[in-house]
């Protein structure tokens, strides 16, 4: 896997719609599994002991799913994995590569990408991008 | 007085909307959702200054200071919001 595939877009998607390692895992559960309907608890315990995730965080995890348009969710709150576009889809393809082969890279990108909005918000008031 | 308030607060204007587009365009390229909370502050505050420069500049005989503090108030609500919800 070359550096090349953690582009732009797929940075964009991972800031968006992935803001931790254990999101990252929560949403290859799901697409591991892509024609079950997960409820928080349900997704908790499958992913523990390996990844400790509390029942809320999953649910905000959820959310953040849906807002990405990741997944449908059921009117019990169960989601499945479901990408309303292409585009997504193959971002999650990505990730699930990068997870695989680069997860050192991976989880640096994922962080360094959480933790620069004040650098964001100073490098917005540049008339050239550097 | 006059000429002096009316170049002052087309600065103004002019200073805000700047910040405002610049913040819309980094936005638009990174998806940091700070700079979407940072971008609607600025809109408010470039409304705020748009009050001014009416009230200072265009119609002196009127107060528009109520709105410019709601405008205001509401740019930093805007701004408040996308700190708390970045701090999470």
């Amino acid at each position: 896997m070359e550096d090349a595939a953690f582009s732009d877009e797929f940075c964009r998607f991972l800031r968006a719609a992935v803001p931790s390692v254990d999101a990252a895992e929560l949403l290859l559960l799901l697409q591991r599994e892509s024609a079950r309907w997960w409820s928080a608890p349900e997704a908790a315990a499958e992913l523990a002991p390996a990844v400790v995730l509390s029942e809320s965080d999953v649910a905000r995890y959820f959310g953040i799913f849906q807002a990405s348009a990741l997944v449908a969710v059921a009117p019990d709150k169960r989601v499945q994995y479901l990408p309303g576009f292409s585009a997504l889809e193959a971002h999650v393809q990505t990730l699930e590569q990068a997870y695989r082969e680069r997860p050192v890279t991976l989880i640096r990108v994922i962080y360094a990408l959480r933790d620069n909005s004040i650098q964001s918000f100073a490098a917005a008031f540049k008339l050239r991008k550097s | 007085m006059g000429t002096l308030n009316l170049l002052l607060t087309l600065l103004a204007v002019l200073a805000s909307l700047t910040c405002t587009l610049l913040l819309f365009r980094a936005y638009a390229g990174n998806g940091v959702r700070l700079l979407l909370w940072s971008a609607l502050c600025f809109v408010c505050l470039t409304g705020n200054n748009v009050l001014l420069f009416f009230d200072l500049a265009v119609f002196p005989e009127l107060d528009l200071r109520l709105y410019r503090l709601c405008a205001s108030l509401a740019g930093i609500l805007f701004l408040l919001y996308g700190f708390l919800w970045e701090a999470e």
